[in-house]
């Protein structure tokens, strides 16, 4: 089904919102960057006559970006990062003032809104004045877990709604500002003071602890220090962690291009050290991991525009990884099958992608009391891939495999059984078997209840509940 | 204050009356010596007065002191400091100023400029942060009684829970939205009626498919007219031609998934609670002040009277938590 059929519904709403003159503030909420990618050359198409402008709001300072926005007038502002106004509370607070005078000015406002369930709550907080007069918020969302077709995205699709660092929140920070004060009792003390390497741990610790809570401008400080001291004196190893850093936050702030130059910097200098031990291989894998990881996200923005770079990358993981032996490989091992099986998907070599599946499927259950969270929802993924083949023994067979492993670290993966019930009731249904169906929906309901936020998966209790009016029509 | 000085000049009420001079010549004094305060503590070179002004002298220094204030953050904090270290001489002076202009509004023989000098402080909302707009409604309201003048000051709706300390000073008034339906359901003619004639001041009668879509999109909106707009802008979207029924009612649907969707089991909670006691009132708490700020609920005649919005009553998961369990 092309993308302007699927979305035919939100497309005409849109359309409506964007005709005529008069200003409308719209939100184009979306989960896939190809929405993005979909909706540009949709909307210069159907309004050929309108002058369209790109603005964004990431690394944007409040006076260049309402300098922008109030120099048109009759024309498309797209603002392609509006989440980022999260971040921005220059821009944020100065919008929010100025929406009456906004909302004078003869434009169509088309923000886009990746989709984050934390953070879209709290923009409209902050923005309050000025999200009361949205006219429009459509979602363009592959949302119902088997209607995405985007093999890729399967972390992102289960891992919406799951709070990740909350808990430890208060915890990290006050751990960040123990390390700040030592920082400053370091400085004060003069046989301390030019202790470089006990320095340079510190940074490093603020740095992965101001990661884990998402503030990544502040990582990039303690980043840049590391890099600095580590470059100057020739520091091989603190080169290379600094350089590791920069890639890590460079690819959570969505700079692609800038995490795959230092991710490919880093391998390049891991190659150089003399000692080759399995700690180096680990690292070069994992700087790979990244480069692929980042292809992965830049293909999705602009069209699979380096596919060539990306499946190099995939191939030169799998043969480190091949080559060498190391601690817990089997990590690296189902990652670049993964997406090896997402190469020989594209070159549509099924055979190829069924038996690296095989290998990934085979090296989780040896390993499943040491695997992760992405494991599980890669073995959900597969689940989709036969499902959307009609092989639902198949599927459903995975998800028992995914089942087992939760059931057995209970703790551990309590939040992913969701995502097993949720899907195991769309396969029944498929089959109609109604009564497991609903079975599995309802537990999948329960499951809902009994987290700590349930209203996170309201999306996910609609679709279930229209499920459940279906099957009962049927029983 | 500014404003006021610059429309009683205009009116001419200060040529030849010497009371209202002694008063102006205290003002100008005040603001005269503040200034030169002001110069000595400020870095750098500022000239807080406008030059080429053609506004008399009070009023420059009074505009002076207010650009000053949109200067650097360390100026108008200076500015700031020095203006309220010495509120209490500023407020006897500036009362006389309110007495005075009052006088010469009674006295005013066209009778065009009402009676008294009423201050309006709105747009509050508009102030940085909530915590900024809680400090200047607590924080100043001892130097805001000390100017005797009628003031109303339209409150943020996140600033209702401070009424009870408001009220101390100040009588509070609820400016609930329009009430269309009765605690005990009647309809209420009137009030839907106004609704009607508010629509078609804006929109043509023959863009809907019939007046019974009108009156349903008037109650959906539990009285607020911007959520009426709201509601049929969004059918308008779903219509191809004129709003008719399906359109409504997919737009209903539509806004109930959009507005439904951050609520919080306390927030079901406390809806359930509101839904149990339609005929009574029900204990103030946070949970309900966020409820009214997001336009989950609203509340209508002094403010005791609390309803859901029907757009929220229409969704799936008030439906299944609040109606259903």
């Amino acid at each position: 089904m092309s993308w302007e059929v699927e979305n035919k519904t939100n497309l005409a709403l849109l359309n409506k919102a964007l005709n005529g003159n008069a200003f409308s503030f719209i939100i184009a909420e979306y989960n896939i960057y190809t929405a993005v990618d979909n909706l540009i050359p949709h909307i210069k198409s159907t309004f050929p006559e309108k002058k369209i402008k790109s603005l964004f709001i990431y690394n944007n300072t409040y006076r260049n970006f309402v300098d922008e926005l109030f120099r048109e007038d009759n024309c498309i502002i797209i603002i392609h990062d509006f989440e980022y106004i999260y971040y921005n509370d220059e821009i944020a607070i100065g919008l929010n003032q100025r929406r009456d005078k906004l909302s004078q000015q003869k434009i169509k406002l088309l923000c886009f809104l990746d989709s984050n369930f934390e953070k879209i709550k709290n923009i409209s907080k902050n923005i309050k004045d000025l999200w009361s007069i949205k006219n429009l918020h459509v979602q363009f969302k592959s949302e119902a877990y088997f209607q995405s077709n985007i093999f890729f995205d399967k972390i992102n699709v289960l891992s919406q709604g799951i709070e990740l660092i909350t808990s430890n929140y208060v915890e990290t920070q006050n751990k960040i500002e123990e390390y700040l004060n030592q920082l400053q009792e370091i400085e004060n003390n003069e046989n301390l003071k030019n202790d470089y390497t006990l320095k340079t741990r510190i940074w490093l610790s603020i740095a992965v602890y101001y990661i884990q809570i998402q503030k990544y401008d502040e990582a990039l400080t303690f980043a840049d220090l590391i890099y600095k001291y580590a470059s100057k004196n020739n520091i091989k190893l603190d080169l290379s962690v600094s350089l590791n850093l920069y890639t890590i936050i460079y690819y959570e702030k969505g700079n692609f291009k800038k995490s795959i130059k230092y991710s490919t910097e880093n391998v390049h200098l891991l190659n150089t050290l003399s000692t080759k031990n399995t700690d180096d291989t680990r690292l070069i894998t994992q700087g790979i991991r990244y480069i692929v990881l980042s292809y992965v996200q830049l293909n999705k923005q602009q069209n699979n525009t380096y596919k060539r770079e990306y499946e190099q990358a995939v191939f030169e993981l799998y043969s480190i990884i091949n080559a060498n032996e190391y601690e817990n490989k089997f990590n690296d091992v189902i990652f670049v099958n993964s997406e090896l099986i997402n190469i020989y998907l594209g070159r549509k070599n099924e055979k190829r992608a069924i038996e690296c599946m095989n290998v990934a499927i085979k090296t989780t259950i040896e390993n499943s009391d040491k695997i992760d969270d992405a494991e599980i929802e890669m073995l959900i993924a597969f689940s989709k891939f036969y499902y959307n083949n009609k092989n639902y023994s198949k599927a459903l067979e995975l998800l028992e495999i995914a089942e087992k492993i939760v059931t057995a670290n209970q703790l551990k993966f309590e939040k992913l059984n969701l995502y097993i019930h949720y899907p195991k009731g769309f396969i029944y249904a498929d089959m109609r078997n109604y009564t497991l169906a609903k079975q599995s929906f309802e537990k999948a309901l329960e499951i809902i209840t009994k987290t700590n936020s349930p209203e996170i998966y309201n999306h996910l209790v609609s679709t279930i509940n229209e499920k459940l009016n279906t099957i009962n029509t049927f029983n | 204050m500014e404003k006021l000085l610059i429309e009683a000049n205009a009116k001419g009420f200060y040529i030849n009356k010497n009371w209202s001079e002694n008063v102006l010549n205290d003002l100008n004094s005040w603001f005269a010596i503040r200034t030169i305060e002001i110069k000595k503590l400020i870095k750098g070179e500022l000239n807080i007065i406008p030059k080429d002004s053609i506004l008399p002298d009070l009023i420059q220094k009074v505009t002076g002191l207010k650009v000053g204030l949109s200067g650097s953050v360390e100026n108008a904090s200076t500015i700031r400091r020095v203006l309220k270290n010495n509120f209490i001489s500023f407020a006897e002076i500036f009362n006389k100023f309110v007495v005075d202009v009052n006088y010469h509004l009674v006295y005013d023989e066209s009778g065009k400029y009402g009676k008294e000098v009423m201050f309006i402080v709105d747009g509050l909302e508009k102030i940085m942060t909530a915590e900024l707009r809680k400090r200047i409604v607590i924080d100043e309201s001892n130097r805001i009684k000390s100017i005797n003048a009628n003031l109303i000051f339209t409150l943020p709706i996140e600033l209702m829970s401070e009424r009870q300390y408001l009220s101390s000073f100040s009588t509070e008034k609820t400016f609930p939205v329009v009430k269309l339906i009765n605690r005990n359901n009647s309809e209420i003619k009137e009030a839907i009626d106004k609704f009607k004639e508010f629509i078609y001041n804006r929109i043509d009668l023959s863009l809907f498919d019939s007046e019974k879509t009108v009156e349903k999109a008037i109650k959906m909106s539990g009285g607020s007219p911007r959520e009426l707009l709201k509601i049929i802008q969004r059918a308008s979207f779903e219509s191809d031609s004129i709003i008719d029924m399906n359109a409504l009612n997919k737009a209903i649907s539509e806004l109930a998934k959009e507005q439904s969707r951050f609520l919080t089991t306390a927030d079901i909670t406390k809806l359930k609670e509101l839904h149990k006691n339609t005929q009574k009132n029900i204990p103030y708490d946070d949970i309900e002040q966020k409820l009214l700020e997001q336009n989950i609920i609203f509340e209508y005649n002094d403010g005791s009277f609390k309803r859901v919005n029907p757009i929220i009553a229409e969704s799936e998961i008030y439906r299944q938590n609040v109606l259903g369990g």
